[in-house]
């Protein structure tokens, strides 16, 4: 698959803090530009039912992870699980990959609170840990900026780098 | 007055002017430090969900030069002065007085005056608006990247975010007359930035 290979009409792009939920096999689900911010693919083989979420910070108050669970990590992967339930998932056989985490700017000392593609990666870790689930594949850290695509119809999880062309993750 | 009681539309009229004055000195000292006269095209402040952000750049996969600056003191937020990289090539040809095309790449020399023309325009927009509101803003060292638009917002937005789901920009776009050279030069705030004029209005800064 190259980018150009990605019909429009069936990209459907998650913006930052936002989540989407598809068993269409004609969906592509996509995450681009990934900085600090991670993106988290989920796929059911079996149901063929697939997510990606878009996190941008490692936790939130709990008012907002509320309102808002998506934009955080602490609170984006169990809310994934459920919507992806309700549409026939079964969180064993949810295969998770992820991407970004970042470090755009050099000069940010690395795991410092600044670092918060750093903070971010921990933190999704920590919520699949959490969740009793693993990562199968990953891209994540570094210094460059990342985007992502997960197939509906095969479940094959697409990543490119600033400096790499498309290679499956 | 009740800073609790402004309402967006007040604060967004009151920054209105600062901004274009803020904007106008930044461009003026751009064409200073480039010797050549920077028109700008548009100029305006508008409120939008964060997820639009990348877009106002081209979109979330669009290679951008960018030179980044933060801005603390009296309030805090981020500056970003945003060029397709052939645009930013072409300004880096007038600075170093090469012939266009000459510059395709950067490296340690381009990057740094990269650096120093967002420090320029990030200083002269800070000083216009600190100047009228009789505040002290100031401007962090620039750092030069050739990232995704995306990427290099997540810096920005990640901060924002964790105050609200909109960002409030000040944007402009500016070229110049016999070339095409085009540049966006964007400011996000944090939220307490909006309050500052009326703030300030009350007497309650300094």
């Amino acid at each position: 698959m190259t980018l150009s290979s990605v019909k429009n009409e069936e990209m459907v792009v998650v913006g930052l803090g936002e989540m989407q939920v598809s068993n269409d096999p004609h969906t592509v689900l996509a995450c681009l530009g990934l900085g600090s911010c991670i993106g988290i693919s989920a796929y059911d083989p079996v149901a063929r039912v697939g997510a990606m979420v878009h996190v941008v910070l490692p936790h939130g108050n709990v008012a907002d992870c509320g309102k808002t669970p998506t934009k955080y990590a602490n609170t984006a992967l169990p809310a994934m699980v459920n919507q992806m339930e309700s549409k026939g998932a079964v969180k064993s056989r949810i295969v998770i990959k992820v991407a970004g985490g970042a470090k755009i700017i050099h000069t940010v000392p690395v795991g410092s609170i600044l670092d918060i593609g750093d903070r971010n990666i921990t933190a999704v870790k920590s919520a699949v840990a959490e969740n009793k689930m693993s990562i199968k594949a990953e891209d994540t850290r570094g210094t460059l900026g990342r985007s992502m695509w997960l197939n509906i119809d095969t479940g094959i999880t697409k990543l490119r780098t600033t400096a790499s062309p498309v290679g499956e993750l | 007055m009740d800073k609790n009681q402004v309402s967006e539309t007040e604060e967004m009229a009151v920054w209105d002017g600062l901004v274009k004055k803020g904007m106008t000195n930044a461009i003026n000292g751009l064409s200073q430090m480039v010797g050549k006269d920077f028109q700008i095209n548009s100029i305006g402040i508008r409120k939008i969900p964060a997820k639009e952000m990348p877009y106002v750049l081209g979109g979330p996969e669009r290679m951008v030069i960018g030179v980044y600056i933060t801005f603390s003191g009296a309030s805090n937020g981020h500056i970003l002065l945003a060029h397709q990289p052939e645009f930013a090539y072409s300004i880096l040809d007038l600075l170093m007085g090469d012939p266009p095309g000459t510059c395709k790449s950067l490296d340690e020399m381009t990057q740094s005056a990269l650096g120093e023309m967002g420090n320029i325009t990030g200083t002269f927009f800070l000083n216009a608006v600190a100047d009228s509101l009789g505040i002290l803003l100031e401007p962090s060292p620039p750092v030069v990247l050739l990232e995704m638009a995306g990427a290099i917002l997540d810096i920005a937005l990640a901060e924002i975010l964790a105050e609200r789901d909109d960002v409030f920009i000040a944007e402009t776009s500016f070229g110049v007359s016999d070339q095409t050279i085009q540049g966006t030069f964007l400011i996000m705030p944090n939220a307490s930035f909006m309050k500052l004029p009326l703030i300030t209005a009350a007497g309650g800064v300094n």
